[in-house]
């Protein structure tokens, strides 16, 4: 897939240079009447801007789209499937997450014994009342199994990571990946032949496309990275969640934390499942009637009617040319909108699950 | 249309740079000038290239018009849904089964209260019937998107489809000779009402496409959100779940109805004011169809309350009030007559 789009950015890139080396030859002196004042604007606007612009847009961004730009699209299994790890022979091992987590354990265990010790006590010699013994022993019940909870959390927590790679991994399984990559990439190309056209013109018309073309490249890594980022928080913050979820005053809060650790870390399945519907929508391909799935010419000249001549000549010789669709740039640019779409929906949908 | 104006403009352009080359022969003492002139006129080439690329652009994202009908009644074919709900049917298969065993060797072997065995009665009946809802889920994909389909075909058939491109068209279009205009003045002047023109149409073309992914998603999730609405633990997330199952799928009709909106307000404000601006109109509709999900979204959460009220009103006689009937107890004995009194 990187060769052949290498191929064709190289093929637009000689093209474009030689339709503007054309340009340069045709008859400068004649046009302007065999004078000199009007060459230097002559060159400014249709020939020095325009090639510079097209250095630009084609060397520089396309070396950009093929590493950067086609990154998530080649990477998303090993991203998507990236969990932090309290195994030592998991290569995500992060031995400064776990001293974290055992410093909160160290740290809040001495404050359970103590409470465990001082309801017994409570029981044992000062509760007169059958009420107050009830409510010790009620208090006593939930310390032991909320301290239980408390010294297992690495493990509850590595065994919800567990689960959720594993579902994930299975959902992937299922997948035709090659299918999602080719869509995903078939928004990203479009954003970039929509950007090459315009911009070839000014860049700043086409500052609208550029964005969205590093938004496309930048946001589902920066969700998926906020979802690691989320994990280790909540990692950390959990044997606390826990901690405060069994004290009926600070119930919220501990429901809050615990929640939110669940969430993120099974939001890796909500990703793994979004890749397996962009593979499944490829059927919107043939939505529409092959008439009206217009295609754009990733190429433009300064001259009318250049980039038709190049495109058909291209398309009469079969040589993989810059161009794009509607069907795959905005089904492309829905499939990357889907990263930001349900992991918001899924923080709006899913809390206040716990009892 | 497009050919004919980007002839003229080529035409003019050349023209204008063809009398400025002859320019100089003649006048000899308008050097000074010359030397402007040719610059403006190469500024004025490379605006005009600025505008045909924006239009070629154009001609390229307002296909949208052309194609709405199609975009608009797309839905994934049932197979495509069949492969991915498997997956999550055969992984909650095993846990309904263990339930189903479990629950009935409660009841076989270990209940000892009538009100235990009442309920474990309960739960068994829910399994076998959020299996059975589990395993229909393919077929109740496609029942909803074929009602969703049949009602956006039959309201969009009713609507004058031709009349609704052309108002969006001629907004857009009103758009795009504002970005023209304002470039040909200064090259950066249109950059504003080209971002307007862009992002109108594109968010259009991405809000329908979304919807499309979005309702292979939560179709995808269907077995999931029928198992958690089974159960009342995890009612409230499928109910939830099943609350956007729904509202995705029936974007479509929102949008139906938006067309028909669209030319019925059209030719009402023509009646009104035959000079009503056909562009300001297709503007407005232009931002009603992109608005529409999120009305849909509106209208859904109000049509919630409704649900609710029903709910409410089914599950009265079936919990508290079926309850009181059952526990009801009415004690009839021999009714004695009291005799008269005397006097009486």
């Amino acid at each position: 897939m990187k060769t052949k789009q290498t191929r064709i950015i190289a093929i637009t890139c000689i093209l474009a240079l030689l339709g503007s080396g054309v340009c340069l030859a045709a008859s400068v002196e004649k046009l302007l009447g065999g004078e000199n004042e009007g060459q230097d604007s002559f060159y400014t606007y249709a020939v020095v801007g325009p090639i510079v612009r097209m250095i630009f847009i084609y060397v520089n961004m396309g070396r950009w789209m093929l590493t950067y730009g086609n990154s998530f699209s080649e990477h998303f299994q090993e991203i998507i499937l990236a969990n932090p790890s309290f195994d030592p022979s998991s290569p995500s091992y992060n031995p400064g997450l776990v001293s974290l987590v055992s410093f909160s354990i160290h740290t809040i265990m001495p404050g359970y014994l103590l409470a465990i010790t001082s309801t017994a006590f409570y029981m044992l010699f000062m509760a007169a009342s059958p009420e107050g013994r009830y409510k010790a022993k009620a208090l006593l019940q939930r310390l032991i199994v909320s301290m239980i909870f408390f010294s297992l959390s690495p493990w509850i927590v590595q065994a919800m990571l567990d689960t959720s790679l594993y579902m994930s991994k299975s959902i992937l399984a299922e997948t035709d990946t090659a299918l999602a990559k080719e869509i995903l990439q078939g928004g990203i190309w479009g954003a970039y032949w929509v950007v090459a056209k315009i911009g070839l013109t000014d860049l700043q018309l086409a500052i609208g496309f550029w964005t969205s073309l590093y938004v496309m490249a930048w946001m589902p890594y920066m969700v998926v990275c906020l979802r690691y980022i989320m994990v280790v928080l909540y990692t950390i913050l959990f044997p606390i969640g826990i901690v405060l979820y069994s004290f009926v005053l600070f119930r919220g809060l501990g429901r809050k934390i615990l929640e939110q650790t669940m969430l993120w870390i099974f939001m890796q399945v909500f990703f793994a499942l979004i890749i397996m519907t962009i593979a499944a929508s490829a059927n919107f391909y043939s939505v529409l009637p092959e008439q009206d799935n217009i295609v754009l010419s990733g190429v433009n000249f300064p001259f009318p009617g250049m980039d038709q001549v190049f495109t058909e000549i291209t398309a009469v010789l079969k040589i993989p040319f810059a161009s794009t669709n509607i069907i795959a740039f905005t089904l492309g640019a829905a499939s990357y909108g889907m990263f930001f779409a349900v992991p918001f929906m899924m923080m709006r949908l899913l809390h206040k699950f716990l009892p | 249309m497009r050919k004919k104006r980007t002839l003229i403009i080529t035409a003019g352009l050349i023209a204008i740079i063809m009398a400025g080359g002859m320019l100089p022969a003649h006048a000899s003492g308008l050097a000074p000038f010359r030397s402007v002139l040719y610059d403006e006129l190469m500024k004025l080439a490379a605006k005009a290239w600025m505008v045909t690329s924006a239009q070629d652009f154009g001609h390229f994202i307002t296909k949208i018009t052309q194609n709405l009908r199609y975009l608009i009644l797309a839905n994934p074919p049932v197979d495509v849904l069949k492969g991915p709900q498997a997956f999550f049917i055969r992984m909650v298969q095993p846990f309904f089964i263990l339930g189903i065993v479990l629950t009935a060797a409660y009841i076989l072997l270990f209940s000892g209260t009538q009100k235990g065995r009442a309920k474990a009665k309960g739960v068994l009946a829910r399994l076998i019937y959020a299996m059975i809802l589990v395993s229909l889920s393919p077929l109740i994909s496609g029942l909803i998107m074929g009602i969703s389909g049949t009602l956006a075909k039959a309201i969009i058939d009713t609507a004058d489809l031709a009349l609704a491109r052309d108002l969006i068209e001629t907004g857009t279009s009103a758009l795009f000779y504002n970005f023209a205009e304002l470039t040909l003045i200064h090259r950066t002047g249109g950059i504003e009402m080209l971002l307007l023109w862009d992002t109108f149409l594109l968010i259009l073309n991405f809000a329908m496409a979304i919807r499309y992914p979005l309702v292979i998603f939560w179709n995808i999730l269907l077995p999931m959100t029928l198992l958690m609405y089974s159960f009342t633990p995890t009612k409230t997330i499928g109910k939830k779940f099943l609350h956007q199952t729904f509202l995705w799928t029936f974007v479509q009709v929102g949008w139906a109805i938006g067309i028909v909106i669209i030319t019925i307000s059209a030719t009402g404000m023509k009646d009104i004011d035959p000079n009503f601006p056909d562009a300001k109109m297709g503007i407005a509709c232009l931002l009603l169809l992109i608005t529409t999900p999120m009305m849909i979204l509106g209208v859904m959460d109000w049509l919630s309350v409704g649900v609710e009220l029903v709910e409410i009103l089914n599950a009265a006689p079936l919990s508290i009030g079926a309850l009181t009937f059952d526990e009801m107890k009415v004690e009839r004995g021999v009714v004695i007559e009291e005799p008269a009194m005397e006097g009486v």
